[in-house]
């Protein structure tokens, strides 16, 4: 068995490789960025080419590609994307009606959606743990920076610069109404009012600040693109703040970002956190690891989660559904639906070391166990070569 | 027992004395409230520790809490028993909620919930009830015409809380007020069994509505409620349900004959048929047991608990279709008792499905109807009261 894996300066590639070689499968990478290419004959062509050489059994890459999608169905190649991101806009292709498509979603809800608007060639896919990676790693020469009582690394997606400056003209009026909006959905921890909340006048409102169009072969709609790249970011920004600064009132919070957070004054912000070297010795050392979900997630369980994990950390996320089909809350993970029950948690399991510690080594086995990407690729590859 | 009886002619007075007489006590009423609207707290003290100095009672008993009465009756060292009926009641967030010789009732769980740890042991869950006999007796002694002065196709009887919206008093908001104000609203129309706006409201908002109103209520000192609950859960709960109830009864006199009984203003609802407010005694059980379908749309401040009016519809033996209300399913059967809608396209379904099946409509009536006399009288109620007040061992 031969898989091509499309390289976009994604998370996990090596990963990949270790998993498929430990299962017997050969694989190449190719490096080429496709983030930003939706159609193009000339990246078309030069994919062909590369996969059309080697008889290989599938492509495979992380996040769906458009355009990766189009030169595989032209060959009649089976193509394998692994989403990991989310939004994922470019999902909402017409290059996903191709029969060559195997595209497998973590998001539980998202994919529902897919289904029953017809589209076949989606599965329902949990992420996964790089434990090959992981458990390779020496964590015994961890920096002192890395001990941390509570920490989280993440987004806080700053209104000034990003994504989210586009919209710094909204009106008043509708700034309240967003404000409301994302200061509703905060509270309600199990459904998901964001698409729906979005007004034919707040659209309208949004669309001025930013007039979106999609491509050619998008058929996104502008609720589904407000929703999930505007609400749910500044909604992230305001969950990260309400619980970080909750948390700091009574503890000693460590958050590695790349903005600085003077409003956040007594979080301690160390900066960027490098996902390779940085990232699992935090999880490690840190005796408690925040998850606080992006809600253009609905029923998903974050790449953060299983990253956590994965290195033996201790988790304490936000309700992603999900969490509950594979795992059990105070067995190997813990959650929190209030800023009250945040601080009420974290002051208990600082206080129950023994305890916290059996949950973080039973999360870490049951991920070694069922949630590696060894599992993944035998799940994914029962579907496509079944 | 003996008991003292403080009435202010709450309707649900006389029932309550009657069960506590079916059940062997002796009552003693102090009706200065029932005469005069004006009776001050000061008097009210005076009333009750007057009647506490001549008698020894086993405890004073109020519909809902007073908590003058509460003062005397822990000076006293007397039981005080108060049953909360209605949500959102000010009264309840008095720093007297916490003297221990109080026994506090409240029919709403998550209010119960939310005010239970202000006097641990002391203040209970309890369920409203309705006097089943009584109207009966009524329904079955009307004359033809009065029946037929009542007979309607769908029947909704209650305020449309349009006379108690704020948002028409606020002065100059800005335009981020209204429109967060807007924003939360709207959402928890949509929204039963989760009462999220007290809590969605940011410091900065309820700065700027007291700003930009003046007659705010004013927090008396000691007072266990914060700008945060009057504005979330008193004006804007208001705000919230004379949305929900005009937008529903909109979409229905749209498509079906609507009778309302109200002495609200309904110009916003032009197809509907304004019958004017009812008397509650001698008329509105007729107007349960007449109409075809009786609407209920709980209050959005009632978080879980089931309102009175769907016990009194029940105890009439009408057909009710309601909101999703979390306490129904206690004691219910959704779909045997009653009808549940979820949304304004399903209530509107339901509407016409029941009114062309008038057999499925009498069978569910009867069901609820049959539940009532067996589980939900006033002396099957008050029972539990005093077994809850009095039966566990509590040191005083």
């Amino acid at each position: 068995m031969k898989i091509l894996i499309v390289d976009c300066s994604n998370f996990g590639i090596p990963g990949m490789q270790k998993a498929l070689k430990n299962l017997s499968v050969d694989s190449r990478v190719i490096k080429r960025e496709l983030q930003t290419v939706r159609s193009d004959p000339k990246v078309e062509l030069d994919l062909m080419e590369a996969m059309a050489g080697d008889n290989y059994d599938a492509v495979f890459s992380f996040n769906f590609l458009p355009v990766l999608a189009t030169a595989c169905n032209k060959l009649h190649k089976k193509y394998i994307s692994w989403v990991y991101d989310n939004p994922q806009v470019k999902l909402y292709s017409t290059t996903m009606l191709y029969p060559t498509n195997y595209c497998f979603l973590f998001d539980r809800a998202e994919y529902e959606t897919f289904k029953n608007g017809g589209i076949s060639g989606v599965y329902h896919l949990p992420l996964a743990a790089d434990i090959n990676t992981y458990a390779s790693i020496d964590y015994s020469k961890a920096k002192p920076d890395y001990y941390n009582d509570i920490s989280f690394i993440g987004k806080m997606y700053n209104e000034d610069t990003g994504y989210l400056s586009r919209y710094k003209g909204i009106s008043p009026y509708f700034e309240g109404y967003v404000d409301g909006i994302l200061r509703t959905q905060n509270r309600l921890y199990q459904a998901n009012i964001l698409e729906e909340a979005l007004t034919p006048e707040l659209i309208d409102e949004l669309y001025r600040l930013v007039p979106y169009e999609p491509t050619e072969d998008g058929v996104e709609t502008l609720e589904y693109i407000f929703a999930n790249y505007y609400l749910a970011r500044k909604l992230a920004t305001f969950d990260r703040h309400f619980y970080l600064e909750e948390l700091s009132k009574n503890f000693k919070v460590s958050l590695y970002t790349l903005e600085k957070t003077p409003e956040l004054p007594r979080v301690i912000n160390k900066g960027i956190a490098t996902y390779d070297t940085d990232m699992p010795q935090i999880f490690r050392h840190s005796k408690i690891n925040l998850n606080i979900g992006l809600r253009s997630i609905k029923t998903g369980i974050s790449l953060r989660c299983f990253d956590i994990l994965g290195c033996g950390g201790f988790l304490m996320s936000t309700c992603q559904n999900e969490l509950w089909d594979y795992f059990t809350p105070g067995v190997d993970f813990d959650f929190f639906t209030s800023p009250e029950e945040l601080v009420k948690k974290c002051r208990y399991y600082l206080e129950h070391e023994d305890e916290r510690a059996k949950i973080a080594r039973n999360g870490f086995e049951k991920v070694k166990e069922f949630h590696s990407f060894e599992c993944r690729i035998k799940e994914m590859f029962d579907i496509v070569f079944a | 027992m003996k008991i003292l009886f403080y009435r202010y002619n709450s309707i649900c007075e006389p029932y309550i004395i009657d069960a506590f007489k079916e059940l062997g006590h002796d009552v003693y009423e102090i009706t200065a409230e029932v005469e005069r609207k004006d009776v001050s707290a000061q008097e009210c003290l005076s009333i009750v520790s007057q009647a506490l100095d001549l008698v020894i009672y086993d405890f004073v008993f109020t519909v809902n809490f007073f908590p003058v009465i509460s003062e005397v009756c822990q000076a006293y060292h007397v039981h005080y028993l108060s049953w909360t009926v209605d949500s959102p009641v000010l009264e309840l967030y008095s720093g007297s909620i916490k003297n221990n010789f109080n026994r506090v009732f409240v029919f709403d769980r998550k209010l119960c919930d939310e005010i239970k740890n202000y006097n641990p042991d002391r203040i209970f869950h309890l369920p409203l009830a309705a006097g089943i006999t009584e109207k009966q007796h009524l329904i079955e002694t009307a004359s033809a015409s009065e029946r037929a002065n009542f007979t309607s196709d769908v029947s909704f009887v209650g305020s449309l809380y349009t006379e108690k919206s704020i948002l028409s008093k606020l002065q100059n908001p800005p335009e981020y007020l209204q429109g967060f104000l807007d924003a939360v609203m709207n959402l928890q129309t949509e929204t039963y069994g989760d009462y999220f706006i007290t809590d969605a409201l940011s410091e900065d908002v309820i700065k700027s509505f007291k700003n930009h109103y003046p007659d705010f209520y004013h927090i008396p000192e000691g007072a266990l409620c914060d700008d945060r609950l009057i504005l979330g859960l008193f004006y804007l709960g208001y705000g919230v349900t004379a949305m929900e109830r005009i937008r529903l009864l909109s979409a229905l006199s749209e498509q079906f004959r609507v009778d309302i009984y109200t002495a609200s203003d309904t110009s916003a609802l032009p197809k509907i048929n304004n019958r004017g407010p009812v008397k509650s005694l001698t008329e509105m059980p007729l107007v349960f047991s007449q109409s075809a379908i009786n609407l209920n749309f709980t209050a959005k401040s009632i978080r879980s608990g089931i309102p009175q009016r769907i016990w009194d519809v029940f105890a009439s033996g009408g057909f009710l279709i309601s909101n999703f209300q979390e306490e129904l399913y206690d004691y219910f059967s959704p779909g045997e008792d009653l009808i549940v809608y979820e949304n304004t396209e399903e209530l509107c379904e339901l509407t016409k499905y029941y009114l062309e099946n008038p057999m499925q409509r009498s069978e569910i009536a009867h069901s609820a109807f049959e539940k009532m006399k067996k589980y939900h009288t006033y002396t099957i109620r008050v029972q539990e009261m005093l077994n809850l007040a009095f039966g566990k061992k509590i040191y005083i």
